[in-house]
């Protein structure tokens, strides 16, 4: 798993930021059964958040009904280029991922 | 929009709020932060109980058009469905959340918004089988929700 995850920040003329996360993970339900019949274990991410400096943009929660390597989109008005947001998760069983990213201008 | 019943139900719907958090879970990192996960929602096993779980309030269909889905009519691979949620922007959105109706948990996602962010969202999730996506968003004046069939070709259970 833990390979990086992606954040794209990108502010339209009109002061809208698009944030796009990508984030690689197995976002096992709980429920699939592997070749032989055993139950693969739940493993997925339960929370996400989306900062702009101080501010929480966003805050997530998930179950194991997201799909495997979870995209987000969010948007939010106050975002200006070279700034920076910030994207942190964690899943069910306690692993956890942050990064930033720069916003740009679009 | 802002007579005293719609009053009553905002008032009271912020009583339920503060009730509920004493029956969230809470997950704490090594950093320190508290993430709150809504177990009692996620593992619901049925749409009604899953909906109980994120409000005790009544629900509202969405009769003037104020939610949107961004989806496609069907989906050839349930394991990836792209759901988007846009919300009129003259509605406070505090929370939405995307609920797949016969998938064995069927809430699928949660997100609290800020007043900063717009209310839209996009994700992509899992369908067992061709069903109802429920988009419950808590508004100002309460909740509302709305619906959109998706058709499912090929079940997503393979996550």
């Amino acid at each position: 798993m833990a390979r990086p995850m992606k954040i794209f920040a990108v502010c339209d003329e009109s002061g809208l930021t698009t944030v796009r996360v990508l984030i690689r993970h197995n976002m096992e339900t709980g429920f699939r059964k592997n070749k032989d019949g055993t139950l693969v274990p739940a493993h997925f991410i339960t929370n996400v958040e989306v900062r702009h400096g101080k501010n929480k943009v966003l805050t997530a929660e998930w179950g194991g009904g997201v799909s495997k390597n979870p995209s987000l989109f969010c948007y939010f008005r106050g975002g200006v280029p070279g700034e920076s947001v910030e994207v942190s998760w964690i899943d069910n069983h306690g692993e956890s991922d942050q990064k930033s990213a720069i916003i740009s201008s679009g | 929009m802002d007579n005293s019943k719609r009053k009553f139900v905002r008032d009271t719907g912020m009583l339920g709020v503060l009730l509920g958090l004493a029956d969230i879970g809470f997950i704490s990192l090594a950093s320190g932060k508290t993430w709150s996960w809504n177990k009692q929602a996620f593992e619901a096993d049925n749409l009604s109980a899953a909906i109980n779980g994120l409000t005790d309030q009544a629900v509202t269909r969405d009769t003037s058009g104020y939610i949107q889905f961004i989806a496609p009519p069907i989906a050839e691979n349930g394991a990836v469905v792209p759901v988007g949620v846009k919300v009129d922007e003259r509605v406070r959105v505090h929370a939405l959340a995307l609920l797949c109706e016969k998938n064995p948990r069927p809430l699928a996602a949660h997100y609290d918004l800020s007043p900063q962010a717009v209310p839209f969202i996009r994700t992509r999730i899992k369908m067992r089988e061709t069903a109802l996506v429920i988009a419950l968003v808590r508004t100002d004046e309460g909740f509302i929700s709305a619906e959109k069939l998706i058709k499912v070709t090929r079940g997503g259970c393979g996550g």
